[in-house]
């Protein structure tokens, strides 16, 4: 039999136990103290990349709506070595949520992996889309290139468009080939047909010939598609120089200052556009959503494109661009 | 023309001009969020349970954006008094509208008057499969299809070949497809599923029903409900023949009895449609779209199926008890 004293520790013990197991699950339960949520926000885009700075404008706002804290980080340079250093280094300091872009899988995976395993709640933003859910992410937000192809195709169909380019710059990319995919498929929902010019645009000068040759080849064609704003000036330059600016409807993937104001003089008819505001604002919400209240969202992919500037709110989209947050 | 005439007519166009010029600054101009009001309407009573949650989803996210939100219901399930309630909402030109459309016939007119007057709508809770034609931006909520779906992954996982799929109102498409999307979900793994139909107004019979079925079929491992009410006579089915153990049960929707025998072991998950979110989620897109123009691009965004397992079915307890979940 144990001695008394003995005893007193023993039972000491017994309630220390159990007051630190109490204390730590009440931890886990009121993690809803808002103002101590730390998340970390690791990107392939440099703060400095416009496009990049929209997204860090996003998480910026998000914290500062959901009174959390964020920090946003980038290896200096595209350096996949950098950036799953940076991924190790925010897993080891155990935050409550990490929102990552997944440009490479292959160089990411295994520091991803790591923070999935250490239980911390992840979702990937702009790059990722088709290897999210194997990485164990919560949700993945960002564009997917198909789909915002379709978006682009339906729109150019219901614009009248029968017969149109993808104008491509770099074949085999299959990112873009895709984009080129799902236009085909979008327009042929009003029974319109896609035909895909190849173009080099370290050479604009012989792209817009490409193009203009295109064009007197099959006359029947009422629209083009380029994939991205350094695509779109030479195709804007092809239609200027024909004369066919208002018969032949233009659109690109992505904003620049150049789309923007063609677009609002209404030489082109729409840019499809990623909106990275919301990958950088939604992943903050969704978070701690999930740390205060459990919440997860079903859809695979939360799409934060296709969106469509047109000639309706292009002046509002360029007032806020200037703003830093379209 | 005199004079004086001309003048009038002068300042009159000027007028004109500057009026059209302030409207016009204020669409483009910095949108303030103090200024910003929205209208919820749904057809759920703020004092029934499962749609308060919803309501500190809307008072949450109110605060967080820092936007005026009113929420508003009809006292009973009443369609008329709720499209009125629409009317009324759209003749006060809000910045963002949000509502459930359990019934598109009887509040389309109402919905569709909203979406030509400017007004920013998304739907939520009911209606994913008319939102887009009525011209609403988003719908927020979950579909029957893909929570069957979803349930019958889960239940594929935990090793589930052989489920009934408990169903009180066949015929009812809303159940008739979370059966159809729970066969199809367990199709993945190689399992399949049976409808048992069954009388919940009657729920011995119910429990007997339920008990002949796994009689009649002992290869059964696992069983759906599609409800609360559903879950108690399959419960007390398994209890009765001691199959807790060897037989799966999982359940639509949260209820104090299901998160209970969930946490006991006895339940292996709820399908729960988390209805803060759609409380929550309409008034944060809102906002983005009038401050930043931007719009999520899925027609639906699925608040479900989340799931209740043993393993945070303590936190969810809390977590309902805060009147979060």
């Amino acid at each position: 039999m144990l001695q008394r004293g003995t005893r007193w520790i023993a039972l000491l013990s017994v309630v220390v136990i159990a007051t630190v197991g109490f204390a730590a699950q009440s931890f886990g339960q009121q993690a809803n103290d808002r103002a101590n949520l730390r998340f970390f926000v690791i990107t392939h885009g440099q703060a400095s990349d416009p496009y990049w700075s929209v997204v860090q404008n996003g998480v910026k706002q998000a914290a500062a709506d959901m009174g959390v804290q964020v920090e946003y980080q980038a290896p200096r340079t595209f350096d996949m070595v950098q950036m799953s250093q940076l991924i190790d280094a925010a897993v080891a300091s155990h935050p409550d949520g990490i929102a990552v872009s997944i440009p490479d899988a292959d160089a990411l995976g295994d520091s991803i992996r790591a923070g999935v395993a250490a239980g911390i709640p992840m979702i990937s933003l702009d790059s990722g889309s088709d290897v999210a859910a194997e990485l164990g992410m919560l949700n993945h937000v960002g564009q997917t290139e198909y789909e915002a192809g379709l978006g682009g195709g339906e729109r150019m169909g219901a614009a009248g468009v029968t017969t149109a380019l993808c104008v491509n710059q770099e074949i085999g990319n299959a990112a873009l080939d895709d984009r080129c995919r799902g236009f085909t498929d979008g327009l042929a929902k009003t029974n319109g047909t896609v035909e895909v010019v190849a173009v080099n645009l370290n050479n604009p000068s012989e792209a817009q010939s490409r193009i203009e040759a295109a064009l007197s080849a099959n006359p029947n064609i009422d629209g083009i598609l380029a994939l991205g704003p350094t695509g779109a000036a030479p195709a804007l330059e092809a239609l200027r120089g024909t004369g066919k600016l208002g018969t032949i409807q233009l659109a690109t993937f992505d904003l620049s200052p150049e789309v923007l104001d063609a677009i609002q003089k209404g030489d082109m008819l729409f840019a499809i556009d990623s909106q990275q505001y919301l990958q950088g604002y939604l992943p903050i919400v969704l978070l701690t959503l999930y740390n205060t209240n459990l919440n997860t969202v079903a859809n695979p992919v939360i799409m934060t494109g296709p969106g469509f500037v047109t000639k309706e709110n292009a002046a509002q989209v360029i007032d806020l661009a200037a703003k830093g947050t379209r | 023309m005199n004079r004086i005439a001309r003048l009038v007519a002068v300042l009159a166009v000027a007028f004109a001009a500057m009026a059209g010029f302030a409207t016009h600054a204020q669409g483009q101009g910095e949108v303030n969020r103090g200024d910003l009001h929205f209208i919820v309407v749904t057809h759920g009573q703020a004092s029934d349970p499962f749609w308060s949650v919803v309501q500190n989803g809307v008072n949450q996210a109110a605060k967080d954006m820092g936007v005026q939100v009113d929420y508003q219901a009809p006292s009973t399930f009443d369609m008329v008094q709720m499209a009125q309630l629409i009317d009324a909402a759209v003749a006060a030109k809000p910045n963002g509208l949000v509502v459930s459309i359990p019934d598109a016939d009887a509040l389309g007119d109402s919905i569709k008057a909203a979406v030509a007057a400017g007004i920013p709508v998304i739907s939520i809770n009911s209606g994913a499969d008319v939102a887009k034609e009525l011209g609403v931006l988003n719908h927020v909520g979950q579909t029957e299809y893909e929570a069957g779906v979803g349930a019958g992954e889960r239940m594929g996982e935990a090793g589930v070949k052989n489920a009934l799929c408990v169903n009180q109102e066949v015929g009812n498409v809303a159940l008739d497809e979370r059966c159809r999307g729970f066969a199809d979900g367990l199709a993945k793994s190689g399992g399949k599923s049976t409808v048992v139909q069954v009388d919940l107004n009657n729920p011995s019979e119910a429990q007997s029903r339920i008990e002949a079925a796994l009689s009649a079929n002992p290869d059964v491992d696992g069983v759906l409900t599609l409800g609360p009410t559903g879950a108690a006579p399959a419960l007390e089915a398994l209890r009765g023949t001691n199959q807790l153990d060897t037989i799966k049960l999982a359940t639509f929707d949260l209820s104090p009895d299901v998160l209970k025998a969930i946490a006991a072991g006895e339940m292996l998950f709820a399908v729960d449609q988390q209805q803060y979110l759609q409380g929550y989620l309409p008034i944060v897109l809102l906002t983005l779209y009038d401050t930043n123009l931007n719009t999520v691009a899925n027609p639906v965004i699925m608040t479900g199926p989340g799931f209740v397992t043993k393993e945070n079915a303590e936190r969810v307890i809390a977590l309902a008890a805060a009147g979060t979940r």
